[in-house]
């Protein structure tokens, strides 16, 4: 397998209230744009697409920091990406179509 | 793989191979010094989560859906006031956090962790994790710790106390995500 240097990208994600005080609780989603898993992940690895005090069922649209290649997958326009921490129900790797990534 | 020695975390804190936020420095919490030969002492935060009493629920470790999610309703948030303590009672469990911010980048020699009881403090009955005391690479942030009291006396745990040792390894190449789509429909490890 082919090593290529990792990059910093921002991928959507939903964000919930977490447990302590510095994280949220991530949601991401597979390809298809169902949920893929959950994960705890410090503050300042998310950003949050309007600035909002959590309450315990609230859920807000954000970008959780990933690390990608930028390499489609041949023919599927898809690209990897490698998630702040493995998620609750599954790996911490994935696909994802390229414009749930920007760079900031 | 290697353990580094406490000349080399040091070498790798200055390199920024690692990151440890605030950087240890001899003080309060740290007796003389936060390094051990192999290790470095990380501080107790004052936030803990306390698990709620009488919860009539169950997780279903199968499914694991909403774990997440129903994982923040069945502890309680609580603070250990500035200059006061916990007891944390026999056989009780709570998580707690390390003080420190820990990152571990993915760089050229990059490094990988894992989180290691105090030896005086097991002798007391605590155990600070459980499971998975691994801190991959590309980890970033503080240390979540699953600490319970295994002895027969409460243990008194205060905020700023020495809790945990991090032990810093190095890694063989670089890490990368895995390229999922080069390994669909594999049936043999040839292809």
């Amino acid at each position: 397998m082919q090593t290529l240097p990792t990059e910093t990208a921002w991928m959507k994600c939903k964000v919930l209230k977490g447990m302590f005080s510095t994280e949220y609780l991530v949601v991401v989603n597979d390809r298809n744009d169902n949920e893929y898993g959950e994960m705890f992940v410090d503050k300042f690895l998310v950003k949050l697409d309007q600035e909002k005090d959590l309450g315990m069922d609230d859920s807000v649209p954000g970008r959780v920091r990933v690390r990608t290649t930028w390499q489609k997958s041949e023919g599927s326009g898809l690209i990897s990406v490698m998630l702040p921490a493995s998620t609750i129900q599954n790996g911490r790797y994935l696909e994802v179509p390229e414009n749930w990534l920007t760079n900031s | 793989m290697a353990v580094l020695s406490n000349t080399e975390i040091i070498r790798a804190l200055d390199e920024g191979r690692l990151v440890i936020e605030p950087r240890p420095e001899p003080g309060p919490g740290h007796d003389g010094t936060p390094f051990d030969s192999i290790s470095v002492d990380l501080r107790l935060a004052p936030e803990i989560y306390v698990p709620i009493d009488g919860m009539n629920i169950a997780f279903d470790a199968g499914k694991k859906i909403g774990v997440g999610k129903t994982l923040r309703t069945v502890y309680k948030t609580d603070t250990i006031p500035h200059g006061q303590t916990k007891a944390l009672e026999p056989c009780e469990f709570i998580l707690g956090r390390t003080m420190e911010t820990i990152k571990l980048p993915v760089v050229e020699n990059c490094l990988a962790a894992r989180i290691e009881g105090r030896s005086s403090l097991a002798r007391q009955g605590l155990i600070v994790h459980f499971t998975a005391p691994t801190i991959h690479t590309d980890f970033s942030g503080q240390i979540t710790l699953e600490m319970i009291n295994l002895g027969k006396i409460p243990i008194i745990l205060t905020p700023g106390m020495g809790i945990c040792q991090l032990i810093v390894e190095t890694v063989v190449g670089t890490p990368t995500q895995a390229r999922v789509s080069q390994f669909q429909n594999q049936r043999t490890p040839a292809g």
